[in-house]
């Protein structure tokens, strides 16, 4: 090519970069444009596509456009996006997030419009309000909750002659019975050490079940570690166990997320005969299988039998635009008509109870009842995720032979006692 | 001539020169100064500075509370951070890019045999070269994640077909194979570039001088030590020098093999760089730890530049 | 081209020992190639049997995933705009690199030269993810996010370090006669630059051409953080939205990614037959 066409080719490209400069719709002047962050990925957001579209097709004057981001980062893009200026209008967020964004100014208060013009029944319908609270005011509405429950082949247990284990010490005599020659192990749990897997979760119930917290406020304003080394050395021996005694796969020792498929197929493919997963993991699980799954509650401890209670709440940017119409779909979103065809569980009890759920999930419908949130957790002075982190980290050391349960459980305290010291 | 010269070594004078020649190279390297100080000067001010404050995630748009030192301090005393160093001086940077300078450099001197070019099979061996660089880092590591399960991955069947071992071994969850196997995905994935590379230099080499060489008598070893090799010197001085920085400050394979674990076994600087700013949330201590790296390569390629420039 | 004749020795013997070397350079290629194939292989299974008990190669076949990604996903869109940005990205670096990277090899004296040499290399140093901050309040405030504009800039300032010193290095190898005589003749610089240098040095511009268009085609922190809409996500953005907190879409996965190797392949194979150099024909031995 000579100089010639290489210059008009240079030149023809930048009008093709200054042009895409121009892009952009020119939007109707009288039409309200509305952005919506969520951030489930494709398979779970069908119904809740449905949803949006049904309100696009009745509100001519209000258009909604959905956006997807994975969780991880909308938290750094919020917090890049709303100083600056910009930022959708209505943003997914997790329960544990909600307090520390209103905290930075990142949501808005949404008191005035609760008030005036109440979601669903009422806000005292919905279930953990109190984490969206920041000074007595409410920054996001709980929009769907969750919590885990066990999941089992019900053939391989009548195989062994098990009915479900009722407490944690049955649980593990039980998957001793289920582990067998050919391949089958009898507990499958992600014991990955990373900051996002889930031993945090399982450590808890089991903690919490038998009577312990990692941290609480013995009197206003004072927070202590309150675990002791002792139950948290029963819970690392209780889990590494597992390992020890050969009723896990190894392998799950690298696993951190619930939906991995070393965890969602092992029921199905018979590689596991008991598993624990969160309601969309569980039905993913479900479509896997060719054989029926079953899930049951969560095992009981010496104390009580309990879960955590998790979901998804609304906020509106106080960048908004248009806050009135922002506060109007997110009363759709809580609304009946959504949950219609987006199948997750609704943060309010009166929709909770004329839920009709699937047989196959009643270990879930068990649980919420019991289930509680981890707002004791989030009033301290310590951050959920770093705790989280910590936490993994032994359990992971644990595992993998790195350090006893007595050194690990000793890290433990040692840097919640840290952390405490650091924070307020 | 090598880069490292190229920059150090001050030329004879030249003739004067007129006013628009003299100004030449400074119209010449204008555009991309321009385009890096724009992109890397005010960010790079931004990164030094907010390792001097304490801000949370949260507060990422506005400026946090000046702690002066304290955050260097910290990543310095840190027990940890010595034993994420280690880990990404040795087992990340140093196993893999030698593992890289060897395998690349021994597969291109075999890919550039005339046989390929003879038979017309060099776009195929050139193209197959380049399939592990094209797969997305996310996919690279789930698939070797899944060839090296213990029940079910390749390379655990193979090894217990041929009663190497008896049972599956799951590289990842033991400490004393999950280094290998990290290394493995990172050379794997990134082994293309230097064989393009590599290749593209020996493409360089007029065939005369071997043409010469061969009728002084030299066998392919010596032509390949005396010859190939020191023509090589200047780009195997180069892509050493990228790749090392480059797999120091890198991030994604670890963090997508093992997440630093099992425990905080394969942690690096990058990962902990990572968890520091965004699940502690402390935006101004991970910076600080990223000015740390920066420095810590920065007299490297100091080092390097020096002993490079020594050996002329 | 290494083009020596086989001298010496037998035709048989030459001809098995070119089997020999061929045999042993692609059975090693294809085990290089072997992770990646098998993520092929796994991309025509029906979704239930993507992770089967036992290590099988072949279960049954099917294209669902593929109608799936291309007509059920929004995956074509991040396809197009992903070719968009990294083609305009790499051509613009490309370019750029060439001409910096020639004042800096054929100027050795100028004042600075060794200051922006040693700048140039020290933005490779800074972690990106402390960067993106404040670029994207820069770009914020020229309205330039969600805009492809501000991505493909990044692109470029991404890959002109590496760019620059590769050229820079491959430069240097290429002698000053040919610049010249080209200017005996009365070319400009920039003429200079085109028809005689480019074309002795197109193997490493090649090598810089795909290392940037890979660089850009796999970079993910800044396509996400500046191109905020979905219909203008790039192909790493979407490939990580089929990874859930709960579940994810492997089956779309495994597509996705055979499906975004092919622009790079193809413009690999488009390249590839410029990494031969005129230089080694002797050329310039005039």
């Amino acid at each position: 090519m000579n100089v010639k066409s290489w210059r008009s080719l240079a030149l023809a490209t930048t009008c093709l970069v200054a042009l895409s400069g121009f892009s952009g719709t020119v939007s109707a002047q009288d039409k309200v444009e509305l952005v919506f962050r969520q951030f489930d990925p494709p398979t779970e957001i069908d119904g809740l596509v449905k949803a949006v579209d049904a309100w696009n097709a009745s509100h001519p004057d209000i258009h909604v456009t959905m956006q997807t981001m994975n969780g991880a980062d909308t938290l750094a893009q919020l917090a890049r996006e709303v100083p600056a200026g910009a930022g959708p209008d209505i943003q997914h967020l997790a329960f544990v997030w909600t307090r520390d964004l209103a905290r930075s100014g990142l949501l808005m208060d949404l008191d005035d419009d609760i008030k005036s013009d109440p979601p669903g029944k009422g806000i005292d319908d919905f279930l953990a309000t109190d984490l969206a609270t920041l000074d007595g005011k409410i920054y996001g509405v709980p929009w769907s909750a969750d919590t885990f429950a066990m999941a089992y082949r019900p053939d391989l247990l009548q195989a062994a002659g098990l009915s479900f284990p009722d407490t944690w010490d049955d649980l593990a005599a039980a998957a001793k019975k289920l582990t067998t020659e050919d391949g089958q192990y009898g507990f499958c749990f992600p014991a990955g050490s990373s900051p996002d897997s889930g031993m945090w979760t399982l450590v808890n119930y089991y903690l919490w079940s038998n009577g312990s917290t990692l941290v609480d406020e013995t009197s206003p304003g004072k927070w202590e570690v309150t675990v002791t080394k002792e139950a948290l050395e029963a819970a690392m021996n209780y889990f590494n166990g597992f390992f020890v005694d050969g009723m896990a796969p190894e392998s799950l020792i690298t696993v951190n997320a619930w939906g991995d498929p070393e965890l969602l197929g092992a029921l199905g493919r018979g590689d596991c005969a008991i598993g624990i997963f969160p309601p969309q993991t569980f039905r993913a699980a479900e479509a896997q299988s060719e054989t029926p799954l079953m899930t049951a509650q969560i095992p009981q401890g010496s104390v009580k039998r309990i879960s955590h209670l998790g979901g998804r709440a609304l906020g509106i940017n106080p960048n908004t635009k248009h806050p009135k119409e922002a506060w109007e779909f997110v009363r759709y979103l809580v609304g009946p008509e959504t949950f219609k065809t987006y199948n997750q569980y609704p943060a309010q009890k009166s929709l909770l109870d004329t839920l009709d759920f699937a047989e196959s999930e009643e270990g879930y419908v068990k649980m919420l009842p019991l289930a509680q949130t981890f707002e004791r957790y989030i009033s301290s002075p310590i951050q959920v995720s770093t705790m989280t982190g910590v936490v993994n980290k032994e359990f992971g050391a644990v595992f993998s032979g790195q350090r006893s349960p007595e050194e690990a459980s000793q890290a433990v305290i040692d840097e919640l006692n840290d952390l405490l010291a650091r924070g307020k | 001539m090598t880069v490292a010269t190229s920059i150090a070594r001050a030329p004879a004078a030249r003739p004067a020169r007129s006013w628009s020649t003299r100004l030449e190279p400074y119209a010449l390297v204008l555009p991309a100064m321009i385009v890096l100080a724009f992109f890397f000067a005010g960010p790079a001010i931004y990164n030094v500075a907010l390792a001097f404050q304490d801000l949370s995630l949260f507060d990422l748009g506005k400026e946090g509370r000046w702690v002066g030192f304290a955050n260097f301090q910290e990543v310095l005393t840190n027990p940890s951070t010595a034993h994420a160093l280690y880990n990404t001086a040795i087992p990340l940077t140093l196993v893999t890019v030698v593992g890289r300078l060897l395998l690349g450099l021994g597969l291109a001197l075999l890919l550039n045999a005339s046989v390929f070019s003879r038979w017309r099979l060099g776009w195929l061996v050139r193209s197959l070269v380049l399939v592990p660089w094209v797969t997305p880092p996310v996919v690279a590591v789930a698939a070797w994640k899944w060839l090296l399960d213990a029940r079910y991955g390749v390379v655990n069947q193979l090894l217990v077909a041929t009663g190497i071992i008896d049972r599956g071994i799951p590289f990842l969850a033991k400490t004393s194979t999950v280094w290998g196997a990290v290394e493995t995905m990172l050379i794997w994935r990134e082994l293309p570039f230097v064989v393009i590379t590599l290749l593209a230099a020996l493409q360089s080499i007029p065939s005369d001088l071997r043409e010469a060489a061969k009728m002084d008598g030299a066998n392919e070893f010596q032509i390949q030590t005396s010859i190939v090799l020191p023509l090589l010197k200047p780009v195997l001085t180069v892509i050493t020098l990228l790749t090392t920085i480059w797999t120091f400050n890198n991030f994604v394979y670890v963090w997508l093999a093992t997440r630093g674990g099992p425990g905080d076994y394969t942690q690096v600087l990058a990962t902990q760089m990572y968890m520091t700013s965004f699940v502690d949330y402390r935006m101004g201590a991970g910076a600080a730890i990223g000015v740390v790296m920066t420095l810590i390569m920065f007299v490297f390629a100091l080092v390097y530049f020096f002993i490079m420039f020594r050996e002329k | 081209m290494a083009t020596s004749t086989a001298a010496g020795g037998s035709p048989v013997g030459n001809f098995l020992k070119d089997l020999t070397i061929a045999g042993i350079g692609i059975v090693l290629l294809l085990i290089l190639a072997f992770p990646f194939i098998w993520v092929v292989l796994i991309s025509f299974r029906p979704d239930s049997e993507i992770f089967t008990r036992g290590f099988k190669l072949i279960t049954s076949f099917t294209l669902e995933n593929y109608s799936t990604l291309l007509s059920g996903s929004p995956f074509p869109t991040y396809l197009r705009n992903s070719i968009f940005v990294c083609s305009i990205a790499t051509f613009f670096a490309v370019a750029i690199s060439l001409v910096t990277a020639y004042g800096f090899s054929r100027n050795r004296q100028f004042r600075g030269r060794q200051l922006l040499l040693i700048l140039v290399i020290t933005t490779q140093l800074f972690p990106f993810v402390i960067l993106i901050t404040p670029l994207y309040a820069t770009f914020f405030q020229l309205g330039l996010i969600n805009n492809f504009f501000s991505l493909i800039l990044s692109y470029i300032a991404i890959n002109l370090p590496f760019a620059i010193y590769m050229l820079l290095g491959y430069l240097d190898t290429i002698p000053r006669e040919l610049d010249e005589a080209a200017r005996i003749d009365g070319a400009s610089t920039l003429q200079t630059i085109m028809t005689v240098i480019l074309p002795v040095a197109w193997p490493g511009v090649v090598t810089v051409a795909i290392y940037a268009f890979v660089t850009a085609w796999d970079e993910f922190l800044f396509a996400l953080t500046l191109m905020t809409s979905d219909e203008n996500k790039t192909v790493p953005v979407g490939l990580a939205g089929f990874f859930g907190e709960y579940t994810t879409q492997w089956n779309l996965v495994m597509t996705a990614s055979v499906v975004s190797t092919l622009p790079t392949l193809v413009l690999f194979m488009f390249l590839q037959k410029k990494l031969v150099s005129d230089l080694a024909a002797g050329a310039i031995k005039q």
